[in-house]
């Protein structure tokens, strides 16, 4: 006894979807810095552990001008404000609009944060380590979860095209 | 033709494209003339990276923040070179060029130390700088035509970190006939409004474009950003917006030293903004 199979196709041809493009790339991105953001803001690094406690002197400082002594990595917020995104069709990269290492300069502790660029500090907290202890708060990096986001928008938009 | 030699010509066709495809980008967004505001850019780059280096040799070159520092500056002026002579301002890259600076930039650039790993591991897109052609700064901070130079030149020094602040807010109260006080409150603010004019860059907001809210939440706060804070808005509604003190609030978010903007986030929601566990 002979069976017969018939297939046939439905849906676009796959030749014809637009897997990826800038958008769905501007989107991850997006999507990448607001966690970076937000992790850093409730004072967890990029592999999931607390930051180290400001030191006592810096503490204290940041106490009075701000209210609070949390190790959170935002004063001026021009750090975490200066994440750009660029986006091309199938990659998208995350750097900073502003450098510039001079002196911290200014009347308050929101204006000596803001005069110093976005890329130096980071550099600062990720990599060199902040003050003189040279303290590591790495938060400009992506985790599992970061990873698992980036793929499932990438998938949502390929169940869309197809 | 090998398999190898197969490979090796694609690797060069792809790198070729890539290239193609930035120098494309690159002459989209700047034009001679705009290549003709950037000349003392570049020259202010190359004052920094001598007195960086000048520093680097009476300090013994053990800096961390110096080397870092010189690594962005000598990245950013390589790439500013190149975006200026795509944009064919030729007699600016005569002038400018400065073979030790040049041979520096090649050879650090490639290295493992701090001044390379800068460059690469917290870079700066000199694209940025083109935000500086759409954005009209001194109308959006309510200042005369007479002061847009004046704020231009010292909005991309502060950006770039060419030279200190104080010195930026002291010229521009000389030309906006302002207190010093006064003038450090319009610099943060333009450098700030700048920085929310580069999230647009390539990408002007289409009315239905949904925006969140972000930025510190503290006793400096001001009523207005607390009330914003987490809250998604589209294009449309953030024209109905008033901060009070400033127009267009999508590029001034609160006004006058605001810490805060409205972040582009697409069809994202609260999960995926990593914003689901405390807000």
């Amino acid at each position: 006894m002979a069976s017969r199979l018939t297939l046939r196709a439905t849906g676009k041809a796959l030749d014809t979807v637009e897997l990826v493009n800038a958008k769905v790339m501007r989107e991850i991105g997006a999507g990448l810095v607001s966690r970076i953001r937000a992790r850093t803001q409730r004072g967890i690094d990029s592999a999931g552990r607390p930051f180290r406690p400001l030191s006592p002197r810096y503490a204290s400082a940041k106490r009075e001008a701000l209210g609070h002594a949390r190790a959170d990595l935002t004063v001026s917020g021009r750090m975490l404000n200066d994440m750009i995104v660029s986006p091309r069709r199938n990659e998208v990269a995350i750097s900073f609009s502003s450098g510039g290492s001079m002196r911290a300069s200014g009347r308050t502790l929101i204006q000596r944060s803001r005069s110093v660029g976005a890329a130096d500090k980071a550099y600062w907290h990720n990599v060199s380590g902040a003050g003189k202890r040279r303290v590591v708060r790495a938060f400009f990096d992506f985790d599992n979860s970061d990873e698992e986001f980036a793929q499932s928008v990438l998938d949502s938009w390929i169940r869309e095209q197809l | 033709m090998s398999e190898a030699d197969r490979l090796a010509g694609r690797t060069l066709l792809a790198r070729l494209e890539r290239q193609a495809r930035k120098e494309a980008r690159l002459v989209e967004t700047l034009t001679a003339d705009f290549a003709r505001q950037l000349e003392p850019v570049l020259s202010g780059l190359n004052r920094r990276t001598r007195a960086l280096l000048a520093e680097l040799q009476t300090k013994s070159g053990r800096l961390v923040a110096t080397r870092a520092a010189l690594g962005r500056a000598l990245s950013l002026r390589a790439q500013l070179h190149a975006a200026v002579k795509e944009a064919g301002y030729a007699d600016l890259i005569r002038a400018a060029t400065d073979a030790p600076l040049d041979d520096l930039a090649a050879v650090v650039l490639r290295g493992r130390g701090i001044i390379a790993s800068a460059t690469r591991k917290t870079p700066i897109d000199i694209d940025v700088l083109a935000a500086l052609k759409d954005i009209r700064l001194a109308d959006l901070l309510q200042l005369g035509d007479g002061t847009a130079d004046a704020l231009w030149k010292s909005t991309v020094d502060g950006v770039l970190g060419l030279r200190r602040v104080e010195a930026l807010s002291d010229e521009l109260a000389e030309v906006v006939e302002v207190t010093r006080r006064q003038a450090r409150t319009l610099h943060d603010t333009a450098v700030s409004t700048f920085s929310r004019q580069v999230d647009q860059l390539g990408h002007p907001a289409q009315p239905e474009d949904r925006f969140v809210y972000v930025g510190p939440l503290d006793t400096e706060t001001r009523p207005f950003c607390r009330d914003w804070l987490g809250q998604v808005q589209t294009r449309k509604q953030l024209d109905e917006i008033s901060n009070g003190q400033l127009p267009n609030t999508l590029l001034t978010a609160g006004g006058y030293n605001c810490r805060h903007k409205w972040q582009w986030i697409g069809s994202l929601d609260a999960k995926d903004l990593g914003l689901s566990r405390d807000g």
